[in-house]
C-alpha cells in the first residue's frame, strides 16, 4: 500500500550552508536510518520518492519548509515526525506532518512565500520615510529588474510577482527611538539573528552607526512565477536611491494555491487572501 | 566560547558548509566533563580530510574516552584563510570551534609529503609556535603519525612527538599518561620523557644527529641512555577484537569518499619492491568476513548512506572475498545500498561480481602493470604478465566492457627506453584484443588511457637507495611514449614531474630540511598537491636561500653502509632484507608473495598475521 506524507520542517542557522541538493542527500540518509519504508523508483538508479516545496538558496533559513514523502507502507505522521526527527541532524527538524491527500505534489503547488530580509544602510534612513517609499514603490505598475538568462540579460517585470512588503526598524536605537514600537512585528528567527549580531559586538559596533532594518514580503513563488526576495530588495534600493545590504534572509512560510487564496500546504486551509 | 565566524565571511567564500559543523554523528560533549582536548588536524581541505579513514577510527577511538573531546581540525581553503588572518581569527576545531591554543593535543595526519607546509601553516594561523623548541607549557602538544611519519625527520623541528605505525593503542597509552602529568603540574619535557619509553613513541629532541662533511650522516643517537636506540613501529595483531567504530560522521557536503568503508585488511602480500605501503605495514592481517558484515551493517544503520566500499592494499587477495561480497550484496541490495569495488584484478570472477555490485558503466577497468617490459616488471616485482593483462582485458572487452585505464611508472630503476617502448606497444596490444573481440559483444567506442606518473623512490622500500630520475630525463622520457604512441584510441595523460622531484626530496630527507620547509611557508607555499598553488619557483628558490642541494636527496645515490635518516625506525622489515631485495631486482629476480613463501623480511617480530598462520 502506497501511502503519502506531507511534512513541516525547519531548518536553522546551524545548517544553513547546506545545498539544496545536499539537503536531499541528508534527507535520503536520515530516511534509512529511521528505517521509514520510504518508495523506491524504478530503474536504474533508485533513489527515494520524496519532493521538496521550493529549494532555498545556500545561507538562507526557513521556518517554513515542505516536502512530500511516498511511502511503501502506511506509517501515521506522528510516528513518521517521530522516527524522522530522531535521525535528523541539529537545526533541521519536522514541525507539522499530516497524511497527503492532494493531487499534486508540493513542488507543483507553491504559490507565494514570506520572507524575512535583515539589511543594512549606511546612515539615517528613517523607517517611516522608507514606510511611504514602499507605498510609492508599490504604487508603480511596472518594475523591471535584469536578470542574466542564458548568458543574455532579460528584462523582467517583477511587480506582479510583488505581493506585498513592509519593513521595520531590526533593533538600532538610533534609529528607532521607540524600540517597543520598532518590535512590534518581529520575527523571533530575525530577533534571535539580531542577538547574536549584538553579542559578536565587534561587529554590531562597526554597523551601529547605519540602520539594521527588516523587510517583511510576500512574493510569488513556485514554478509559474518565482521572484527571490534579494531581487525585491535590489529594485526597492534602486527605486529609493538606498544601497541595502543584505545581512540575512529568512523564510517564514510557503504557501500553495493562487495569489487571490494562499493556502497551507499542510491542511489546504485558506491562509490569505489577497 | 568557541569562535563565531560571521556570516560576513562564511557568505563570501567557496563551500562554506566546509567550516561549520553540526554533521550527524559529530561528537558533541561537556568540556566540563573531560581532562583532555584533542585536535586531529587533516592537513588539507575538508573534502580530502573527511574521506580519510584513518581519521574516522581515531576520532571516534579518542571519544570513546569519557575524559577526552577529540574534535577535527581541516586546513582552510586559501579563500577562507585570507579571510581568517584579515579578520585575526585563529584556526578552530569543527565541534566546538575552539581556537587549538585551548587544546591539549594537536594532532596531525601525515598522508603524503607535499602536506608539510599545510602542517606549518596550520599551526602559524592557530598561533601555535611553528618550532617545537619555541613551545612552552600553555602550548598544546604538536604529534604526528600516519604513513609518512616512517621517515619523520624532515619534520623533527615542528612535531613534539611521533606515533609510529597503526595508532589504536598506542594514542590511548598517551592519552593515559597525559591525564597522570595533567595532575601533577610537571615540566612540559617530563611529559614527553614519560612516553619516550612507549613502544613507538619517537620524540625527535631527545636525539642528536651529526653529519659528514659531505651531508650525509655520521651518527645519530638519543642524547641520553633512558631513550630507546630503535623505535619500533606499533601494529594491532587481531584486527577482529582492535576497535572500529559504529558510527561515521556523515558530511553534508559531498566529500571525496562520501560512503562506508570498511576496511578489510592491512598490509600487502605482493612485494612490489617501489610500493612503501607494501613494507611498512607488513604483515598482513586479515579481519574475517564475519568481522566485516557485522562492522557494515552498524556502520549502514548508524549512517544511513547509500554506497559501501572495500578498502585494503589490494582487495583482490583478500581470503574470502567471494563470501564477503555475496553476505553484502544480499544484505545490502534490500536496503538500496551499492557496493562500490575498487580495482579488482580483473578475472571472470571479479567482472561478474562487478556486475551484480554495481550499476556501472562498462567504461572504466584501470590495471596497473607499472612497467612496459616483463624485464622491468621483474626488476620492480610487479606480478603481472602481458599474458595476464591481455587476458583480463579480452575477458573485459567480451563482458561488454569499453574503456581500459593502464598506469605506468617512467624513471623506475634500471630502465631504458626499451622498456618505455614496451608501455606503448602494451597499449597497441590492448587495443588489437578489443579489434579481435566480436562487434556484438564488445562496447561500442573504445577509449585507452595510458598514464604515466614518475618514480619516487621511498624510504623502506629496496629502492631507498635509488636516485631519481633528472625532471629532464624524466620529460624526454615523457616525450619518447608520446612518440611511440600510434593509436588513436589511446590517449596518454602524464604530469610535470616537479611535484615527484619535491616528493622524492622530502620522502627521504633529513633533518636538514626543516629550515627549508619554514622557509617555503614563509613564501606562501601549501597546499602543494593543488596544482594551482604549486609554487616550484618559490620552492627552488627555499632551497637556494638555505644554501640545501635539492638533488643531494633526489637525485643521489646512496651506498649500503650510509646511515640513513630514517635507520632508527624499525618498521620489522629488515634492512638486510631491503637490500637482499635491491640486489635481486637488478639481477632481474623475483620474489614471491608470503603466502607462497615468506621470504624472511623480518616481520615475524610482530607474531601476528601471516607469519603465523
Ligand atoms: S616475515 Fe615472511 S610472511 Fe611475514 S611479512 Fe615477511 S615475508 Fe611475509
Amino acid at each position: 500500500m502506497l501511502s503519502s506524507i506531507r511534512v513541516k520542517f525547519v531548518r536553522g542557522e546551524e545548517v544553513k550552508y547546506i545545498s539544496h541538493l545536499d539537503l536531499m542527500k541528508m534527507f535520503e540518509r536520515a530516511l534509512r536510518r529511521s528505517k521509514i519504508p520510504i518508495a523506491y523508483s524504478q530503474g536504474f538508479n533508485p533513489h527515494p520518492d520524496m519532493v521538496f516545496g521550493l529549494p532555498l538558496s545556500v545561507g538562507v533559513t526557513s521556518e517554513s519548509e515542505y516536502a512530500d514523502f511516498e511511502l511503501e507502507s502506511d506509517v501515521n505522521p506522528s510516528e513518521f515526525t517521530q522516527r524522522l526527527n530522531q535521525n535528523l541532524p541539529v537545526g533541521i527538524e519536522i514541525v507539522g506532518a499530516c497524511e497527503n491527500k492532494m493531487t499534486s505534489n508540493i513542488m507543483a503547488s507553491v504559490a507565494g512565500a514570506s520572507y524575512e530580509v535583515l539589511v543594512l544602510t549606511e546612515g539615517k534612513v528613517g523607517v517611516e520615510d522608507l514606510k511611504s517609499k514602499l507605498v510609492g514603490f508599490l504604487k508603480e505598475e511596472q518594475i523591471f529588474i535584469e536578470k542574466a538568462s542564458k548568458g543574455k540579460l532579460k528584462k523582467i517585470d517583477i511587480r506582479p510577482m510583488i505581493y506585498s512588503i513592509d519593513v521595520n526598524s531590526a533593533g538600532n536605537s538610533e534609529v528607532a527611538e521607540n524600540t517597543e514600537a520598532a518590535f512590534g512585528y518581529t520575527n523571533p528567527w530575525i530577533l534571535r539573528y539580531v542577538d547574536m549580531l549584538k553579542a559578536e559586538d565587534n561587529q554590531f559596533k562597526q554597523n551601529n552607526p547605519s540602520a539594521i532594518l527588516c523587510f517583511t514580503m510576500l512574493l510569488a513563488a513556485g514554478s509559474v512565477a518565482n521572484l527571490k526576495p534579494e531581487f525585491a530588495i535590489m529594485a526597492f534600493g534602486r527605486y529609493a536611491g538606498i544601497d541595502f545590504d543584505i545581512l540575512k534572509i529568512h523564510r517564514s512560510g510557503l504557501f500553495i494555491g493562487t495569489r487571490e487564496k494562499l493556502m497551507n500546504p499542510l491542511d489546504g486551509h485558506v491562509l490569505l487572501s489577497i | 566560547m568557541g569562535i563565531r565566524v560571521s556570516d560576513r565571511i562564511l557568505q563570501n567564500v567557496e563551500k562554506p558548509s566546509r567550516y561549520t559543523g553540526n554533521e550527524w554523528n559529530s561528537v558533541i560533549k561537556d568540556l566540563n566533563e573531560i581532562d583532555i582536548r584533542f585536535a586531529f588536524c587533516f592537513p588539507d581541505v575538508y573534502e580530502v580530510g573527511m574521506s580519510h579513514l584513518g581519521m574516522k577510527i581515531l576520532y571516534h577511538l579518542l571519544n570513546e574516552r569519557s575524559d577526552t573531546y577529540c574534535e577535527r581540525v581541516f586546513a582552510p581553503w586559501v579563500d577562507m584563510e585570507a579571510k581568517m588572518r584579515e579578520h585575526n581569527i585563529p584556526l578552530f576545531a569543527l565541534e566546538t570551534r575552539d581556537p587549538l591554543t585551548e587544546f591539549d593535543f594537536v594532532g596531525f595526519t601525515l598522508q603524503y609529503e607535499m602536506s608539510y607546509t599545510n602542517i606549518i601553516n596550520m599551526l602559524d594561523l592557530a598561533g601555535i609556535p611553528v618550532l617545537s623548541s619555541e613551545r612552552t607549557k600553555e602550548h598544546p602538544f604538536v604529534c604526528a603519525g600516519g604513513p609518512c611519519a616512517y621517515n619523520p625527520e624532515p619534520l623533527a623541528d615542528f612535531v613534539d612527538f611521533f606515533m609510529m605505525g597503526e595508532g589504536e593503542e598506542i594514542i590511548n597509552e598517551v592519552m593515559d599518561v597525559y591525564v597522570q602529568w595533567k595532575k601533577q603540574n610537571l615540566p612540559r619535557e617530563e611529559f614527553l620523557r614519560s612516553i619516550s619509553s612507549i613502544e613507538g613513541i619517537y620524540i625527535p629532541q631527545f636525539y642528536e644527529v651529526k653529519y659528514n662533511d659531505d651531508g650525509t650522516i655520521s651518527s645519530f643517537s638519543p642524547k641520553k641512555d633512558e631513550y630507546p636506540k630503535k623505535i619500533r613501529k606499533r601494529i594491532i595483531k587481531d584486527l577482529d577484537k582492535v576497535y572500529f567504530p559504529e558510527k561515521i560522521v556523515v558530511p553534508f557536503t559531498g566529500i571525496v569518499h562520501d560512503r562506508i568503508m570498511v576496511e578489510l585488511f592491512r598490509g600487502c602480500t605482493r612485494g612490489c619492491r617501489f610500493c612503501q605501503a607494501g613494507f611498512i605495514y607488513r604483515p598482513v592481517r586479515e579481519r574475517t568476513a564475519d568481522r566485516l558484515l557485522e562492522i557494515s551493517r552498524k556502520l549502514q544503520e548508524s549512517t544511513g548512506y547509500e554506497e559501501m566500499s572495500l578498502t585494503s592494499l589490494s582487495t583482490s587477495d583478500y581470503t574470502s572475498l567471494k563470501e564477503l561480497t555475496d553476505g553484502l550484496i544480499s544484505e545490502m541490495e534490500p536496503k538500496k545500498v551499492n557496493l562500490s569495488l575498487p580495482s579488482l584484478r580483473v578475472d571472470s570472477f571479479s567482472l561478474e561480481l562487478m556486475e551484480k555490485a554495481q550499476k556501472v558503466r562498462k567504461s572504466g577497468l584501470t590495471f596497473a602493470p607499472e612497467a612496459g617490459t616483463q624485464r622491468l616488471r621483474n626488476v620492480i616485482n610487479k606480478g603481472v604478465t602481458e599474458e595476464d593483462l591481455i587476458k583480463s582485458v579480452s575477458t573485459a572487452f567480451g563482458g561488454g566492457w569499453n574503456g581500459v585505464k593502464l598506469y605506468f611508472m617512467l624513471g623506475l630503476p634500471t630502465e631504458t627506453l626499451d622498456d618505455i617502448a614496451g608501455i606503448a606497444e602494451l597499449g597497441h596490444k590492448v587495443v588489437e584484443a578489443y579489434m579481435s573481440t566480436p562487434k556484438e559483444k564488445r562496447g561500442k567506442g573504445l577509449n585507452v588511457t595510458i598514464s604515466t606518473s614518475s618514480f619516487v623512490p621511498k624510504p623502506f622500500t629496496p629502492f631507498q637507495w635509488e636516485p631519481q630520475d633528472s625532471m629532464e630525463v624524466l620529460r624526454e622520457k615523457q616525450f619518447f611514449l608520446k612518440g611511440r604512441i600510434k593509436s588513436k584510441n589511446i590517449k596518454y595523460n602524464w604530469h610535470d614531474p616537479q611535484l615527484s622531484f619535491l616528493e622524492a626530496i622530502f620522502a627521504r630527507g633529513d633533518r636538514k630540511l626543516g629550515k627549508v620547509l619554514l622557509k617555503a611557508f614563509e613564501k606562501g607555499c601549501k597546499f602543494d598537491s593543488w596544482g594551482e598553488h604549486f609554487k616550484f619557483d618559490s620552492w627552488m628558490e627555499s632551497f637556494r636561500e638555505c644554501g640545501i642541494d635539492p638533488l643531494f636527496y633526489a637525485g643521489r645515490k646512496r651506498s649500503y653502509d650510509e646511515i640513513l635518516p630514517w635507520d632508527h625506525i624499525d618498521i620489522g622489515v629488515s634492512k638486510k632484507f631491503l637490500q637482499r631485495e635491491h640486489e635481486k631486482a637488478l639481477k632481474e629476480e623475483v620474489t614471491s608473495n608470503c603466502r607462497v613463501n615468506c621470504s624472511g623480511c623480518g616481520a615475524t617480530v610482530f607474531e601476528g598475521g601471516i607469519c603465523v598462520e
